[in-house]
């Protein structure tokens, strides 16, 4: 019962919003490969942290930990659906010929990212869907700088020896 | 495979989002209106329920006179089915005169009505005394927090159950905190347990309730203080439920800029623009934008047959359960009403357009997606922009439809954005730090044609 003073709170949140709408919705879709469900996500996500800006603890960037809960929430919901969706007998079918990982048959290239492990996954979207840099990263997924570089490099890795056999 | 390799893999893998606005006024909205359900609920929970929570019996100066104390109480919020609530928010704006220097705080409010008996809940919310949202309506279900406040609080004074935190002043006013629930949350950030409480400020004179605030590990929440201005239980048939502005829920919103030449920014305002000249404290101007603000609404399409029984099935389920079946519906919000069934589906109609002059003095960089040098300015270098429109708009953010009376400009935003009126033109100012914003706040003046 608030809405002055969450007007006024929600004065950087809003900023960062208008300015990487985009941004956060093109990585929430990379995350849930479900453009509906990826803006449900961005919305709920940033519904949430208004109504947790008392839990920012002011220590790091308003933007990492607003990145933090929009990954979470994405998270949080594709689990919730892969638990609650019911398959028409063809989606069945279709369904067993892709990746366990719940990504759809859709190039070899997005085959092989959805293979990856989720942390690596997550640091490639923020990287370069949401071009963030290490320390930031770092904010939004709760490891160090170093733990980023890391897993981008083991990504790259990953990426390079599995294309490298595709194109065998 | 460097960084710009995986990149441009990655690229084609998801589609670019770039033109999307998103709607954050839904997201204001949405967040607001829980907000509302948060405090007086768990205040009534905290109340009613004893032993669930950490719970002591008063000890201090109720202690010998708490009868008393609690039946002033009880006198002082009335018995009635209107609950009537004017809260204050610790945190707001400074207006600081450009002139004497002199600072003043500006705050925001909120009031809101709520007729138990005819299930009806007026909200306002205001910033400096200015409406920023109003609206009137019948909760789908009845507002179990308001319920609450409204009536359990009632019982709850009688129960007389809490746990004094400290004492304290508040506005000069001797209050003690006392500590109305406490649990352990988990944050969503972290995905740890912090112990969050809710206090409220007894006034050691009148003893009604003064405050409110909200402490994570022991410590106040930035932020989270709010003013009891008013508190009682109205006569039935009592309370304001007339509002004259339109609900805004549905409108979607989007922003978009241009690079001008400095030459164009008087006809996009009608008049001359303010400016710093060509350089403002060692910093160049270094582009010129027009900026252009629409609202609009989606049209709502009528549904019928098997999708309208749909959407009245979803309306029998409650929670959760009733959230996922109108997801289910589709991407569109679909609205119940009892002439009928619609969807928020039809065309976008943009009903309201604002353009804006922006002033960036600072340093430009390379345009990543077209390569263009210095065409983007670098918001993370020491900078100024000035933003301005010839009428107020109600975009604005953290202040709304607020208007500063002339000479005196409005700090907001951890006082790193300012806004001013100055001979009809509305500017807002963002800038690293405070003595920025004021120093440019000083230095604006016409731009010669």
């Amino acid at each position: 019962m608030r809405a002055g003073g969450a007007v006024d709170r929600a004065a950087e949140p809003e900023r960062i919003y208008r300015a990487r709408y985009g941004r956060f919705l093109r990585v929430a879709v990379a995350i849930m490969r479900d453009e509906r469900l990826a803006e449900e996500a961005v919305h709920d996500g940033f519904v949430r942290a208004l109504r947790h800006r008392r839990g920012f603890a002011e220590r790091g960037s308003l933007e990492a930990w607003l990145w933090r809960i929009v990954v979470n929430e994405a998270r949080r919901r594709i689990a919730a659906e892969r638990q609650t969706v019911f398959l028409e007998p063809a989606a069945l079918a279709e369904a067993a010929i892709a990746p366990s990982n719940g990504h759809r048959e859709g190039g070899a290239l997005e085959a092989l990212v959805g293979a990856l492990p989720e942390r690596q996954r997550l640091a490639l979207f923020l990287r370069y869907y949401a071009d963030l840099d290490y320390e930031a990263i770092a904010e939004a997924l709760g490891v160090k700088p170093g733990t980023v570089a890391a897993t981008l490099h083991a990504a790259h890795s990953s990426l390079r020896r599995a294309l490298l056999e595709v194109e065998r | 495979m460097n960084d710009r390799h995986v990149a441009e893999l990655v690229e084609g893998l998801t589609p670019d989002y770039n033109e999307r606005s998103g709607d954050w006024e839904a997201v204001l909205h949405d967040a607001r209106r829980r907000r509302l359900r948060r405090w007086p609920l768990r205040a009534a929970v905290a109340f009613a329920v004893s032993g669930a929570v950490a719970v002591a019996v008063l000890a201090w100066p109720f202690q010998g006179q708490q009868g008393g104390v609690l039946e002033r109480a009880l006198a002082a919020i009335g018995d009635g089915p209107v609950l009537h609530v004017v809260l204050r928010d610790e945190v707001g704006g400074t207006l600081v005169d450009l002139r004497s220097g002199e600072r003043q705080p500006v705050h925001g409010e909120n009031e809101v009505w709520y007729d138990i008996d005819r299930g009806l809940v007026h909200s306002i919310s205001r910033f400096g005394d200015v409406v920023q949202h109003e609206e009137v309506y019948e909760p789908k279900e009845p507002p179990t927090e308001l319920r609450a406040l409204a009536r359990e609080y009632r019982q709850a004074l009688e129960s007389g159950t809490a746990r004094v935190a400290g004492e304290g002043v508040v506005e000069g006013e001797a209050v003690t905190w006392i500590t109305i629930r406490s649990e352990l949350l988990p944050d969503v950030a972290d995905g740890r347990d912090h112990e969050w409480a809710q206090q409220v400020a007894v006034s050691g004179r009148t003893f009604r309730p003064v405050a409110l605030r909200e402490t994570r590990d022991g410590l106040p929440g930035p932020g989270t203080g709010q003013r009891v201005l008013e508190l009682g239980l109205l006569p039935a048939g009592a309370g304001d439920f007339t509002t004259s502005e339109a609900d805004r829920r549905e409108r979607v919103f989007s922003q978009g800029r241009e690079p001008i030449a400095l030459e164009e920014a008087h006809a996009i305002l009608g008049r001359a623009p303010l400016w710093l000249g060509r350089e403002h404290a060692g910093l160049p101007l270094g582009a010129v934008f027009r900026e252009t603000t629409r609202s609009g609404r989606r049209e709502e399409i009528r549904i019928t047959g098997a999708e309208a029984l749909a959407a009245l099935a979803c309306t029998r389920l409650r929670g959760e359960e009733a959230g996922r079946c109108f997801r289910a519906l589709g991407r569109h919000p679909v609205t119940v009403r009892p002439d009928g069934v619609y969807k928020s589906s039809g065309p976008l109609v943009w009903d309201d357009e604002q353009q804006a002059v922006v002033l960036f003095y600072g340093t430009l960089g390379d345009d990543p997606s077209t390569y263009r040098k210095d065409s983007v300015p670098l918001f993370d270098r020491p900078h100024v922009t000035i933003t301005e429109t010839a009428a107020p708009s109600t975009l604005r953010r953290g202040v709304g439809a607020y208007v500063p009376s002339e000479g005196s400009v409005l700090l907001a935003a951890g006082a790193r954005t300012g806004f001013l009126e100055v001979g009809g033109v509305h500017v807002s100012i963002e800038a690293p730090d405070e003595e920025a914003v004021l120093v440019a706040a000083r230095s604006l003046h016409p731009m010669p044609k």
